[in-house]
């Protein structure tokens, strides 16, 4: 009896891990966690990244294309500040125009109102307006171009547009 | 064995897929961007000939638009000196940037070669009546393409116009 209790004792004692398996198995979860943690963090430095880039492509790509069609349709183009600037009578009769602010923002003026058509996080670098010269022959043409760039502490990009625009209304 | 393979198969899907997917979401992103570029300078190209079509339409050139620019040789555009479009036969369809960021073919001075190329060609639309020797061409029609090359990948795009020989 006391023998058949002290080989089931002794049995008991040997079930467990040793030292060495403790060590490995911790090593292997430490190893995979640190390559858990370095993937996520890669993938969310990709995310962001993404992010970043699809945001300044939708901002500037949308403020191109409204200046695009507002001028198409406009008449009396009037370029100032250096080439920053433009104002023209809209197509409805109103007075528009687009410059860029001083917060680095592209703007859309009506009737001297101005709104912006970038974000606050977008940095519209360069705008610039440049129109054909009306003793050309040329209807009137203007070239739009516009650089902006997104910046953060660890990934910064930019888009460089350009487009040109000839004048479809004729009645002035 | 087989558990422990397992378990590592499934650890990698689970780490590697999403990674494999944010990598896909930047080349799109970036592919995004040089697309909408190439579409703008697409877009000018088509308001070049529009603008041109208009100065010879009245001054009874029209026929003379584009006619050494077919689709196996074609031009380049752009407008000179903020006075010309120019249409011109070139074996370099490469766009450059001068230190403003603005794009042209002009290769002098510190311009820089980009990664988009534009060409232009002409096909003549005539009046449709059959047994005309010669039709008038009563409308030309424009076609532009823009390409760009990242990662040994050549895109391409392409859109066309009619412009009407409107003083004829």
């Amino acid at each position: 009896m006391s023998y058949s209790y002290l080989k089931s004792k002794n049995n008991t004692a040997k079930k467990g891990f040793t030292l060495v398996e403790v060590m490995v198995s911790v090593s292997i979860f430490l190893i995979v966690a640190f390559v858990v943690t370095s993937v996520f963090i890669t993938a969310l430095g990709a995310y962001r990244k993404s992010k970043q880039i699809s945001l300044l492509v939708d901002n500037v790509n949308y403020a191109m294309e409204r200046m695009v069609l507002n001028l198409r349709e406009g008449t009396g183009y009037n370029i100032t500040n250096g080439g920053s600037d433009i104002a023209f009578m809209s197509s409805e009769g109103i007075s528009m125009g687009y410059k860029l602010s001083g917060s680095n923002k592209i703007q859309e003026c009506k009737n001297s109102e101005c709104i912006d058509l970038t974000e606050q996080s977008i940095g519209i670098e360069k705008l610039s307006f440049e129109q054909s010269e009306s003793d050309a022959g040329l209807p009137p043409v203007v070239r739009i171009n516009a650089l902006g760039k997104i910046t953060t502490s660890t990934f910064s990009t930019s888009i460089n547009l350009q487009t040109t625009v000839a004048q479809r209304n004729t009645s002035q | 064995m087989i558990e422990a393979f397992v378990a590592i198969t499934v650890l990698l899907i689970a780490v590697l897929g999403p990674l494999t997917l944010l990598t896909r979401a930047i080349n799109d992103g970036n592919y995004a961007k040089n697309q909408v570029t190439s579409s703008f300078l697409l877009q000018e190209g088509l308001d070049l000939v529009v603008a041109e079509s208009s100065r010879l339409s009245a001054s009874s050139q029209f026929s003379s638009l584009g006619s050494v620019c077919v689709y196996v040789s074609p031009c380049r555009i752009f407008l000179a000196s903020k006075k010309t479009v120019t249409i011109d036969s070139s074996s370099d369809f490469s766009l450059y940037t001068d230190i403003n960021g603005v794009y042209s073919h002009d290769t002098s001075g510190s311009a820089t070669k980009t990664i988009f190329t534009r060409k232009v060609w002409f096909e003549d639309v005539n009046d449709g009546v059959v047994g005309r020797f010669t039709s008038p061409t009563i409308a030309k029609k424009a076609f532009v393409e823009t390409s760009w090359t990242t990662k040994g990948l050549t895109r391409t795009q392409q859109s066309s116009v009619i412009v009407y020989n409107s003083y004829e």
